[in-house]
């Protein structure tokens, strides 16, 4: 690495070609023989260009020496500034230190930088050969090819909201557009009693930033709520739509979907429910959010006893510390409850007692202050870049 | 909203295979013609097997909605599938399952695939009650099971009833331009208007009072006027689109409009403060019940709303500021900065759109409201002793003297409300009650009805008040 920086500009840009060409052999070579390999992807491309200058970029791989002592480690620098780490075996503790520096490094940046799941991504080969071969791909497309979505510099944020004729047009879009390539998975691991983490279902959800960029990218997808939220039934429709689809799910493992109520009583919803295979039913994880439930109560009730019917498992997202007490997950009798880290949350009193512990998924949870106050409080599920499950899946 | 929106992306709910019974469940000659049909050769045979109907038109409105049809009869034609049967959903809202018994003596399935009851279709109306108990619930109105050996007669009777209605029209087809894209065209222009100077005709304004108790002695009114709400009216902005029920069906779509409709209130309201004119909230005086205004969180976060407690303030006005629970339930965070500048403005909080599904499902009081406004449900009355219970226990809990009880359109709110030990209320046959009250002790009341009374009480500006 820090002989690449001592070079020239062009022979760094091949050097980095010739590494995006090395990975890529690598990553068909662990497909083809059934290799496995652990990885990390680290996505500086993602990052506005005032964080992307050439002592950021240094920064934030060194946040990776960590990894290099792993066994049979290998950096990957593609054209784009994207980095990838690839080692053999598991090395959680270097896994979770490199994460945590790389997100110190940019802690005091605020919104400017990318989600940390857009940032990082934890991979393992050859079951995630795809995300790394497009990322090789995206990182090899001159600049102007590579897809708006993908490509635009976070720190420039859209600034008119969403308006009842957007809406309706990006709906409108929505019917035909291709949204496959924007579907994104996170993990679900649980806490073993030796601190490794053990996968427990996978999170499938669309990139609803991912799409807005390509579809409506002068509109600040986020800036009306309602609206927003309103958009996520279209978009549930259309990941229903996606998953019933003749082998699509035909190999998956346990997995989890965001849906709002409206649509587990669609007809989308049966569509998909009809088209799940057997060996899946009550390996399905469905999270419904609190201002979802809150709005229509007697729906809510009907798809909740439905979906339970159908042995889906419920999920609460959507509460806070300061909702704890309003919302006892019991009394909505939903099955498990997410709350997401932060430094909010951090500052719930120790000493209280988080109801249904054992029921709760810790989100966010990237880094070990996440993990620390998450133990503190009894909770053995997670999702974020310090638990990276590590195991054979649970 | 929702219920037409589903029926506009909603499979076409006609037969096409061939039952058991030997016929199309539907197609010409109506559902209800083919299923006397049905009925009759199924008579020839009767041994083994079994008719449900599912009353889904006894469901009081709005149901049925379209995801109550949705999955009663996907569950229906899964049972069908099953037990070589079929399904006719009849005009009324009805759907009736004919088919073969389970078999006696069958295990217990063992996959959860099977856990809503398909595995024995005399099961099923267990299945149905326990996912409509919240619409209908008396489980036993749900649906009727007759075997066929032994009750063939009460199935084509019923079937008989339903061809001698099948020539009236039972459940009105949905609205042409009731889709999600027309749904979010009418936000857009109640939305426009909100914008306009006509918008001051929607306003509205109507009183909560006290109901006061045996003690206060005969010569104090039985009514006492607690506070007036100030609002827009959503049913006359949709009939001026000639678009009644779209703008507040969408859940989603209501809470963006309603912060729209939020930020002009303000501005009229604070522009018209101390000019005299008829949305002038100081000219009444301090004397006058507090003022109820609901706007939603982002509302309270803007500037305007600063405006307006400057305004408040200068008037010495006491003023109520009302949050939809879903809006405290859409963004916490937001939530808590909107109560802390309440509460720095001295400004009440009231929790607003609070149903009795909501006390059931959570505890609303732990948000510390310092008044709830609970919406009167016709279901209250007949819930099930167990959801009584609750309900009275989280009355208790929040204590009668806080919660309003909302939306009391008839005499039977009024009474659940004080059986229940409340003594708050707001609502149309609150308003008759005053309106009526006015009409005896107006001079110029002779040819005055207690409906125009009531408009001319509610209304805000001149306009609406001729």
């Amino acid at each position: 690495m820090s002989s690449l920086a001592q070079r020239g500009p062009s022979e760094e840009a091949q050097e980095m070609h010739a590494d995006a060409e090395r990975l890529r052999t690598l990553v068909r070579g662990c497909v083809t023989a059934g290799i496995a390999r652990q990885a990390l992807l680290l996505r500086l491309s993602r990052l506005p260009e005032d964080l992307k200058r050439p002592h950021h970029l240094r920064l934030a791989r060194s946040a990776l020496d960590p990894l290099s002592f792993a066994d049979r480690a290998r950096m990957f620098r593609l054209p784009n500034d994207d980095v990838v780490m690839v080692w053999r075996g598991d090395a959680p503790e270097a896994l979770r230190t490199s994460l945590d520096t790389v997100l110190h490094l940019f802690a005091d940046t605020g919104e400017r930088v990318p989600e940390p799941d857009a940032l990082l991504h934890a991979l393992r080969l050859p079951e995630d050969a795809g995300t790394l071969l497009q990322a090789v791909e995206e990182s090899l497309l001159p600049l102007e090819d590579v897809d708006p979505g993908k490509a635009a510099p976070v720190g420039i944020a859209p600034t008119d909201p969403l308006d009842p004729p957007a809406l309706a047009a990006l709906e409108a879009a929505l019917v035909q557009a291709d949204v496959a390539r924007f579907m994104r998975r996170r993990q679900i691991a649980e806490r073993l009693p030796e601190g490794r983490f053990r996968l427990l279902w996978e999170k499938r959800a669309l990139s609803v930033a991912e799409i807005a960029a390509t579809l409506v990218p002068d509109r600040a997808i986020r800036a009306e709520p309602w609206l927003f939220r309103r958009l996520t039934r279209t978009l549930d429709r259309r990941m229903l739509a996606l998953l019933a689809a003749p082998q699509e799910l035909r190999d998956a493992g346990p997995f989890g979907l965001n849906l709002n109520v409206a649509s587990i009583l669609s007809p989308e919803f049966l569509r998909f429910d009809n088209a799940l295979p057997l060996v899946l039913r009550g390996q399905v994880v469905i999270d419904l959010l609190l201002a979802d439930v809150v709005a229509d109560p007697a729906a809510f009730m009907f798809a909740r006893d439905f979906a339970r019917g159908r042995g889906y498992l419920l999920l609460l997202r959507g509460v806070t510390a300061d909702l704890l007490d309003a919302f006892p997950l019991r009394r909505i009798g939903l099955d498990l409850l997410q709350l997401r880290f932060s430094p909010e949350l951090a500052r719930l009193d120790a000493g209280r007692m988080l109801p249904d512990a054992d029921h709760v998924v810790l989100s966010r949870a990237d880094t070990g202050t996440a993990l620390a106050w998450g133990r503190r409080h009894g909770i053995n599920l997670y999702q974020g870049l310090a638990a990276v499950p590590t195991g054979p899946r649970g | 909203m929702q219920q037409r929106q589903a029926v506009a992306v909603q499979p076409v709910e006609t037969e096409t295979g061939l039952g058991a019974f030997g016929a199309r469940a539907e197609g010409c000659g109506g559902p209800e013609r083919l299923l006397l049909e049905a009925a009759r050769r199924a008579g020839r045979s009767p041994q083994g097997h079994m008719a449900l109907v599912l009353h889904l038109s006894r469901l009081a409105p709005p149901g049925p909605r379209p995801h109550h049809r949705r999955i009663a009869r996907a569950i229906l034609e899964d049972t069908a599938l099953r037990h070589d049967g079929q399904v006719f959903t009849l005009g009324n809202g009805d759907m009736v399952l004919l088919c073969g018994m389970a078999p006696q003596g069958r295990p217990p399935p063992t996959h959860p695939v099977h856990g809503l009851a398909l595995s024995d279709p005399a099961a099923v109306s267990a299945t149905m009650a326990a996912l409509l108990r919240v619409d209908l619930p008396d489980p036993a109105a749900v649906a009727t099971v007759w075997s066929l050996q032994e009750s063939l007669p009460a199935l084509t009777a019923y079937a008989a009833e339903r061809v001698a209605e099948s020539g009236l029209a039972m459940v009105p087809p949905a609205p042409p331009g009731a889709g999600p894209a027309e749904q979010t065209v009418v936000v857009g222009a109640i939305a426009a208007i909100a914008e306009g100077p006509a918008v001051t005709d929607f306003m509205r304004r109507q009183a909560g009072v006290l109901v006061a108790d045996r003690s206060a002695g005969l010569a104090r009114p039985p009514l006492l006027p607690l506070y007036r709400e100030l609002s827009f009216s959503i049913a006359a902005l949709e009939a001026q689109l000639a678009a009644t029920g779209q703008a507040a069906a969408d859940p989603f779509l209501f809470r963006h409009l309603a912060f729209r409709l939020d930020q002009r209130m303000l501005a009229l309201l604070a522009d018209a403060a101390g000019t005299g004119g008829p949305l002038d909230i100081a000219a009444s005086g301090r004397a006058t019940p507090p003022l109820h205004i609901n706007l939603t969180l982002a509302a309270i976060l803007s500037d305007g709303f600063v405006r307006f407690v400057g305004l408040c303030r200068r008037f010495g006005l006491a003023v109520r500021i009302e949050v939809a629970l879903v809006e405290a339930c859409g963004d916490a965070a937001a939530f808590g900065h909107a109560r802390g500048v309440l509460a720095d403005a001295g400004l009440p909080l009231v929790l607003d759109g609070v149903s009795y599904l909501a006390l059931l499902l959570a505890q609303p009081d732990a948000l510390c409201p310092d008044l709830l406004k609970l919406d009167w449900s016709p279901v209250l009355p007949d819930l099930r002793s167990e959801e009584r219970q609750q309900v009275a226990a989280a009355l208790a809990r929040i204590g009668p003297d806080r919660v309003v009880l909302h939306h009391a359109d008839t005499e039977a709110a009024l009474c659940w409300g004080m059986a229940q030990g409340l003594r708050r209320f707001q609502g149309r046959h609150v308003d008759a009650i005053l309106a009526a009250g006015r009409i005896l002790a107006c001079p110029l009341a002779a040819g005055c009805t207690v409906r125009h009374c009531m408009e001319r009480a509610a209304a805000v500006v001149p306009a609406c008040a001729a």
